[in-house]
């Protein structure tokens, strides 16, 4: 089997060498043959002939010797395709406009696909990704948990060492968590992606230093200092270090702390979060020095920590989970913290741990992204069948005007299945050079995709490789596209008998009405098709503009945010109170700026925290949620948000004097229902560092957008920042207004406080930037899906314009003797519009339907616009509709121009 | 050409090939005069068609070519017995025994 591929190839690949050695051959036996027949007396001349009239003429050897090698299916491949380049070389023209718009189509689709595996489908780039769980509280004792979320979900780190303590299913545990590091030593903070590890980390996903050492276990200690050193990745050492050779033992500076760099990670390794990376990792122990107020390491209401184990031989995923589980109870009594609220201790106990796979990394791009790439793969599918359909209908009038070879050929005995073969290896030739094509162009639009997933101050990293998956993936598209190009035609173009055929003449009359038959389906198809796209693309770009268009209830434009704040150890409670308010009197005074405050939670910033409140007199089991915020006298007035009623937070108010706030619109008809809640007082839960008290409420504000662009109002209340509890902490969240552009006033402002102190670590960002940050998703999903849709509705006119110009073609005659018979032109375009109208009409039917049936995946994805939304169905209606119109009109108004005389002598 | 020797029944031209390299690789003009020799003119082998059995076979993969100096010194193609073709050759040839005696004894049977 094997011997006869390689002689086969041989034969196919090295044609001519293969018969050079045929020759020689020959030629070798010829001359030794020759030489025994003058051996026996001919002269040189009889000898020869001799021996050629013996070996029986060298040329039929030479034929035979052919048949042997053998026509293989191969070389009929190579000789069909051959044919193909000739024919494309014909026509240059379709040629280059059908593998320019396939390499486009496979090209977004391969990128979008890409994309989904580097998101959703492929698994981490480390030994054994499979034995990789991570553990998780259950989801919904994980909303009854309390405390302070540095992300979402994760455990506590003394929640981690009990579950490593006693757990039997895992050969090795680690544990993770992400902040954003300050690696400038003073002034302007320089922000480096910070990762947080446990010993056993580096090691236990099998990464090996490419320079230095890794953490161990041994780095696992209390009050471990930056003693351990940083590891640092292979893009922070190429790109902020320059790839210093002599890099392991140079000091960084991390949180204005020294540390000693002590290895760096192999390119290719991000950590386990998907579309994320690191610059830094420190150990976990170490926190304790940056962040010394915390306890991180003891703190049971801490929640900072990522937890992922390897499953020892033997185990399944799914008994490590029923292992993990029945530890719960026993970790949740070992670990319940002293200060956890009394309310929230029974659930707190009864809490459990769960395994979920993490073959494929932690995401919470996956969780963001997956479906809209999903959608996003969708649409780029619908395109290119679109695509491919208007390439059918080109191939099919080459079908046409190739009919009577075609027949000929058939005539001639030439077999049903090598016409189709021959036509097929066309648009195989056409695919797959679009398929080459396709493939490096989604390497460029798939790193563009993702830069344009992420913002400039969290761009996504993800390792977008070309693996089996992408290749299959291409390689399936591509031949399904051959197979769409390609079938259809051919199949007709062998159909019917030949006699026919040719008895026809050069019209071929009786083919032609069959081909249209099949042009009209495509062009049913591809309206319906592209009215789906296009009511795809009108929901998201609405989803944007309304999330765009949302009323805040604040003003976002011209304000800046800056986080300031003094490096450890910390000053006492009155110097940080003297520090925030230095910072607040001296930004005041910077030119250009018009209002300064300061206030723990930055809306929209993505951060929160909430209670259960209760009016006094009432019963706590009354309560309610609100969201809370802290913030200094001036906030309302910064942000632009009205008082409606009462007084703002004011610098009188101490932590001596009672506890005042001030609440929106809908905390006042929530928990007081329209009275007037000025002087009304309620009772906050007790958490785990705030004990219950009562607040009196002083002021009334018009509601304002929290965490999400998308949230329904919500109960709101604003404490004063100089009653909070706890140590302040020297520095703060401030948010600055602006009368000038804010660019200009920001270098003003980063010497103000350096002005207040010379240790000042600061970063300032736009308010309105952070916003619209937020609507990343939106904004591609709205921008990609608008590409897709005008596509489709450019292709599907292309196709439609393609067909009636060809219609028209075909009643010339037709036309000729009607208006010969008096016709008048406008009859003769009515007539046309009437007919395209006809198909347009069904195919737009057919897409209404099929766009209510399909755009309900996406509601989830929508905002302030239902899948069905009646705007968007007439929009792209009545937009296809004038598409149509006029890729119709053209043809028609050439089809009237027919001279009669010159078409009726034509026949 | 009936005068000069006998034809070679159908599919037997394989089996003399195979026969002829078996000990030792030749050329294709030598394999020839060997059949030739050997049968004591009895056989001829059609030059023509002994190419297209040598590539036939080749392409099974029993045997398999490669280049060499021949006598004089020039260069040709020699085939050699893989050892699949050794396989063939102890097969083929044992069924052709046993065909000759069967056809003889009913050729002999009066």
């Amino acid at each position: 089997m094997l011997s006869d591929l390689r002689y086969r190839l041989r034969a196919l690949f090295r044609r001519d060498a293969v018969e050079r050695e045929l020759d020689s051959e020959l030629r070798f036996h010829l001359d030794k043959q020759i030489a025994l027949e003058m051996a026996s007396g001919a002269s040189r001349a009889e000898a020869e002939r001799r021996a050629r009239l013996l070996l029986g003429g060298i040329d039929q050897v030479k034929e035979s010797d052919r048949d042997v090698r053998g026509i293989s299916p191969i070389e009929i491949l190579f000789r069909d395709l051959r044919y193909a380049v000739r024919l494309l070389a014909k026509s240059p023209g379709f040629t280059l406009v059908a593998i320019l718009s396939l390499t486009l189509g496979i090209g977004a689709n391969t990128a979008m696909f890409q994309l989904l595996n580097a998101v959703v489908l492929s698994s981490l780039p480390v030994p054994d990704p499979q034995e990789l769980v991570e553990i998780q509280m259950n989801d919904p004792d994980l909303d009854q948990a309390r405390g302070s979320f540095n992300q979402y979900p994760s455990l506590t780190n003394p929640i981690f060492e009990r579950i490593r303590e006693r757990q039997q299913a895992f050969s090795s545990l680690i544990a993770w968590g992400n902040e954003t590091f300050n690696l400038a030593p003073a002034g302007e903070i320089r922000r480096g992606r910070g990762l947080w590890v446990n010993g056993g980390f580096f090691n236990t996903l099998g990464v090996q230093p490419i320079l230095g050492r890794v953490f161990t276990d041994a780095d696992d200690r209390r009050g471990c200092g930056m003693s351990p050193g940083a590891v640092i990745s292979y893009d922070f050492w190429q790109q902020q270090l320059a790839g210093d050779p002599a890099v392991i033992g140079r000091t960084l500076t991390v949180q204005a702390q020294r540390v000693d760099v002590i290895g760096v990670t192999p390119p290719g390794f991000y950590g386990l979060e998907n579309g994320r990376t690191f610059d830094v990792a420190l150990p976990i122990c170490s926190i304790d020095v940056t962040r010394p107020n915390d306890n991180a390491l003891t703190n049971g209401v801490l929640w900072w920590l990522k937890v992922v184990g390897r499953l020892k031989p033997g185990w399944t995923p799914a008994a490590a989970d029923a292992h993990i589980r029945a530890l719960s109870a026993e970790i949740q009594r070992d670990t319940l913290p002293h200060n956890y609220p009394a309310v929230s201790v029974k659930s707190y106990l009864a809490s459990t741990f769960i395994t979920v796979p993490a073959s494929g990394g932690i995401s919470s791009l996956r969780d963001r992204y997956a479906r809209p790439i999903r959608l996003l793969l969708a649409m780029t599918g619908l395109v290119l069948l679109i695509a491919c359909a208007n390439l059918a209908n080109l191939m099919i009038t080459r079908g046409v005007v190739r009919s009577r070879e075609l027949a000929l050929r058939l005539a001639l005995g030439a077999s049903r299945a090598r016409l189709i073969s021959q036509l097929l290896s066309e648009s195989l030739l056409i695919a797959a050079i679009s398929a080459v094509a396709g493939l490096l162009l989604a390497r460029v639009l798939s790193g563009s995709l993702v830069s344009l997933m992420g913002t400039s101050r969290n761009p996504i990293i993800l390792g977008l490789t070309i693996d089996w998956r992408v290749f299959a993936f291409t390689a399936g598209t591509a031949a399904l596209t051959c197979l769409l190009l390609g079938l259809a035609p051919a199949l007709r173009a062998s159909r019917g008998a030949p006699g026919d055929v040719l008895k026809a003449g050069t019209r071929g009359v009786t083919r032609d009405h069959e081909s249209l038959t099949l042009r009209r389906t495509l062009l049913v198809a591809q309206v319906a098709i592209s009215l789906v796209l296009v009511v795809g693309a009108l929901l998201f770009v609405r989803t944007f503009r309304n999330l765009v268009n949302t009323p805040l209830g604040f003003q976002q434009e011209n304000v800046l945010t800056i986080d300031a704040g003094l490096p450890p150890p910390s000053p006492s409670a009155d110097v940080s109170r003297e520090l925030k308010r230095a910072i607040r009197e001296r930004l005041a005074a910077v030119p250009g700026v018009t209002g300064v405050a300061e206030a723990s939670i930055i809306p929209l910033s993505g951060q929160g925290g909430n209670n259960q409140l209760w009016l006094d007199g009432t019963d706590p089991k009354s309560s309610h949620e609100a969201w809370l915020n802290s913030v200094s006298p001036g906030f309302f007035k910064t942000m632009g948000i009205p008082l409606l009623a009462g007084r703002d937070i004011s610098d009188q108010d101490r932590p001596a004097t009672t506890r005042v706030a001030v609440v929106n619109e809908s905390f006042a008809r929530i928990f007081i229902g329209g009275k007037n809640p000025i002087g009304q007082r309620f009772w906050i839960e007790q958490t785990s560092n705030t004990p219950e008290v009562v607040y009196e409420i002083v002021g009334v504000v018009r509601d304002s957008k929290y965490k999400d662009l998308r949230e329904a109002p919500i109960s709101h209340a604003f404490f004063a920042m100089n009653q909070s509890f706890g140590t302040p902490r020297p520095g703060g969240t401030f948010l600055v207004r602006t009368a000038l552009p804010p660019e200009q006033v920001s270098p003003a402002i980063g010497k103000a406080l350096l002005d207040v102190n010379p240790n000042l670590r600061f970063t300032t960002r736009l308010l309105d930037g952070m916003i619209r940050d937020g609507m990343t998703r939106e904004r591609v999903m709205a921008t990609l899906s608008a590409l897709f849709g005008a596509l489709a509705a450019l292709l599907a006119a292309v196709g439609l314009h393609g067909i009636i110009s060809y219609t028209v073609e075909r009643r010339r005659r037709e036309i000729g003797i009607r208006l010969a018979l008096g016709a008048s032109r406008g009859i003769i375009v009515r007539s046309v519009l009437q007919e395209s109208g006809t198909w347009v009409g069904i195919g737009l039917t057919i897409g209404v339907l099929a766009s209510l049936a399909l755009t309900r995946t996406a509601q989830t994805l929508l905002y302030g616009v239902q899948s069905s939304d009646p705007v968007a169905i007439v929009t792209a209606l009545t937009g296809l509709a004038l598409v149509a119109l006029l890729a119709s009109y053209l043809p028609a108004l050439r089809a009237a121009r027919v001279d009669p005389m010159t078409t009726l002598k034509d026949e | 050409m009936a005068d000069r020797g006998l034809d070679l029944p159908q599919g037997t031209l394989d089996l003399l090939i195979l026969k002829t390299i078996a000990v030792e690789a030749q050329h294709g003009w030598a394999i020839a005069q060997k059949i030739q020799l050997i049968s004591s003119d009895a056989l001829r082998v059609q030059q023509g068609s002994l190419y297209p059995a040598l590539h036939r076979l080749e392409r099974r993969g029993w045997i398999k070519a490669r280049w060499g100096a021949s006598e004089n010194n020039r260069q040709a193609k020699f085939y050699e017995l893989t050892r699949k073709g050794r396989e063939q050759l102890d097969a083929q040839s044992e069924t052709w025994r046993r065909l000759t005696v069967a056809v003889g004894q009913i050729l002999d049977h009066s």
